[in-house]
């Protein structure tokens, strides 16, 4: 009788391990949140590597506006954090961030670092270190009016 | 019993099915020895273009970052997408733009190149929308088919 509950207990146990990748919003457009994102990132010594218009994209190709776009944020230094902690890191670098239309303006969220945690342990540090610097950008991003 | 074996029977194929899962790796890699980093570009544009995705940029791994001079010369992101596909999974579900666009990481090294992407099957892992594992799975075969062509 003990298996079934066991086996239900690691289930729910996994099912809560899922993590939620950092994410704010605030009213607004496109154009307003990239240029706040932008003073966000500049006050995290951070770059604003390239935006990837997936919503143009999709809608220049008849398909429906997802109303997404993809913000790749780095800096310089991350490339060598990441050689020396993991070159697999590398395939993060640059970090990109969603940035979503809905009802109420524009959510941005990030990648979810914490399954990178789990899975390369000895990279927790950097990995800790970009998502704390991605908390605080985003901190910043929403609280500015 | 027989209801209660049937039971433990099932759930344990559900755990069984959750650890299958578990075991996806983080990348997919593949090795191609004798090759500089401009021509496993190019091997892989073609790849990408023969598996029906469209190229849409190359960069060096820290691109704006530093000065044009002083990009790591060693080290090249080749991204790609499908547009049918980016479509389909956006209309599924948000979550998907955590694969989006498509990347193949190009590192040089003395003896050749590695050519390196992060495995979709096991991002979606993460998603708890059952629904999307099987389309990122498909993905994941696309790369490796990709990595594979490429390394011809």
């Amino acid at each position: 009788m003990k298996t079934p509950f066991l086996a239900l207990a690691l289930m729910i146990m996994t099912a809560q391990a899922a993590a939620t990748p950092v994410s704010a919003s605030k009213a607004g457009s496109m154009q307003t949140a990239l240029d706040d994102l932008s003073l966000a990132l500049i006050d995290h010594g951070y770059q604003l590597v390239k935006v990837q218009p997936i919503d143009h994209a999709l809608v220049k190709r008849g398909y429906a506006d997802p109303g997404i776009r993809i913000a790749f944020v780095g800096k310089q230094e991350q490339v060598q954090q990441a050689l020396a902690a993991a070159p697999a890191l590398l395939n993060l670098l640059p970090l990109r961030l969603t940035m979503e239309k809905d009802a109420d303006g524009i959510r941005i969220s990030s990648d979810d670092l914490a399954q990178w945690r789990e899975r390369m342990p000895s990279a927790g540090p950097v990995l800790q270190e970009w998502e704390d610097e991605l908390v605080a950008i985003l901190n910043d991003y929403r609280g500015m009016h | 019993m027989t209801r209660l074996y049937k039971y433990v029977l099932m759930l344990m194929l559900t755990l069984l099915a959750g650890f299958t899962q578990a075991a996806e790796p983080a990348l997919l890699t593949l090795f191609v020895p004798g090759r500089t980093l401009d021509q496993a570009t190019e091997a892989v544009k073609l790849a990408i273009g023969a598996r029906n995705y469209t190229f849409v940029r190359q960069q060096a791994i820290d691109s704006r970052l530093v000065p044009q001079e002083w990009e790591a010369k060693s080290v090249r992101i080749v991204y790609f997408c499908n547009f049918d596909m980016m479509n389909e999974a956006l209309r599924r579900n948000k979550l998907t733009t955590q694969i989006m666009p498509c990347r193949i990481t190009l590192i040089e090294g003395e003896k050749g190149i590695d050519l390196v992407a992060v495995n979709p099957a096991w991002i979606s892992e993460q998603w708890n929308a059952p629904d999307l594992q099987s389309g990122c799975r498909q993905l994941k075969q696309d790369y490796l088919a990709i990595l594979e062509e490429a390394a011809i």
